[in-house]
């Protein structure tokens, strides 16, 4: 019993880390991502020209406010 | 992140056009640490850093459908981009007048929010320290708050908020864009949309531990983006980082010229 207890007891040690733990996404699999999103479609840096693109296309458009560049430092 | 992954993706390629604006300086705008592109990244959950991200659907008249304050997860930035796409059929709808119209806008985005998932709901909860934020700054006034009584308990140490303390951060956006039938997008008011929280979010993607605990020391003297000068401690923060650096220069300064008395030059090249 007392062996059970203790291994019950060094599981949770190792465990509840691991469960509360925030899932890390790893530099070059982010980089990859970035490069994807960044190269994947086109990104327009004016309202005014991405709003004509959406008349032309009949497609709404989704402006995004950032802090920093899509392919870029964030 | 999210717009890199499925299904978020292949439905920004296929069915929208897209584009971004750097909000550095605006003053809206938030603080956040920068983070390169090669750096380590985390998810987090809907609605967290409105201050720093803000994702319109805009008609291509410039009439905002909906705007998600925020990071949002792949698959409920999705359902947000449709619902921005049938409100669209609504403003172009040649029939309807526009009070018919705003009338719709809103009983859409009521009905949208409570079609949210369970599961949606729950990668929707405020973060910890925006709900103590509003619990300090405005806990009678806020409308995220849905229970003053009940949202005090966060301003204890320790205590986490009981159920039916705060709106979702999918109620708090869903709220405020049904007080927003079709604004055009120069009109939209962005300061007031996105004022919940606290101004300065980070997550610290590059000081965590390979168990994704937080190095403290390292996250000090992280260097910030954003509106650092409006932050609150940022004057004492830039005054610390300044005197570690004169601390190490010092450090070296003297570390050198201990070898250089010495005759070692190629190291005191190097210290400096």
């Amino acid at each position: 019993m007392k062996k059970y207890l203790l291994s019950l007891a060094a599981l949770t040690l190792i465990a509840i880390p691991q469960v509360f733990a925030v899932p890390l996404i790893k530099g070059d699999v982010a980089a990859y991502r970035v490069r994807e999103l960044s190269t994947g479609m086109d990104w327009y840096t004016s309202l005014p020209q991405a709003l004509q693109e959406g008349a032309r296309t009949g497609k709404l458009v989704v402006w995004i406010h950032m802090l920093g560049k899509i392919d870029g430092a964030t | 992140m999210s717009l890199s992954q499925e299904p978020a993706f292949s439905v920004l390629k296929n069915d929208f056009v897209t584009g971004y604006q750097d909000i550095t300086g605006e003053s809206y705008a938030g603080v956040s640490g920068v983070h390169m592109p090669t750096g380590n990244a985390v998810a987090t959950t809907n609605g967290a850093g409105p201050h720093n991200l803000q994702t319109f659907v805009l008609a291509p008249d410039g009439t905002v459908m909906t705007c998600l304050p925020g990071y949002w997860a792949p698959q409920d930035l999705v359902s947000e981009l449709r619902l921005g796409q049938d409100l669209y059929k609504v403003w172009t709808d040649r029939s309807l007048s526009r009070a018919d119209k705003d009338q719709r806008f809103r009983y859409m985005q009521q009905a949208h929010l409570r079609s949210h998932p369970p599961q949606e709901a729950r990668r929707s909860k405020m973060q910890g320290f925006d709900q103590k934020y509003e619990a300090k700054n405005r806990l009678q006034t806020s409308d995220c708050i849905l229970d003053s009584r009940l949202a005090s308990v966060v301003l204890e140490k320790g205590m986490k908020p009981p159920m039916g303390a705060f709106k979702t951060t999918d109620q708090i956006m869903h709220d405020r864009m049904m007080q927003r039938p079709f604004v055009p997008y120069q009109q939209f008011d962005v300061v007031a949309y996105t004022d919940y929280g606290r101004p300065f979010y980070n997550k610290n993607e590059d000081q965590r531990t390979a168990t994704g605990e937080v190095n403290k020391d390292l996250a000090k003297g992280q260097p910030l983006m954003g509106n650092t000068a409006q932050m609150p401690g940022m004057a004492k923060r830039a005054r610390r980082q300044q005197q570690g650096q004169l601390a190490r220069g010092r450090m070296m300064n003297r570390g050198a010229g201990y070898y250089a008395r010495r005759g070692v030059q190629t190291f005191v090249r190097a210290m400096r």
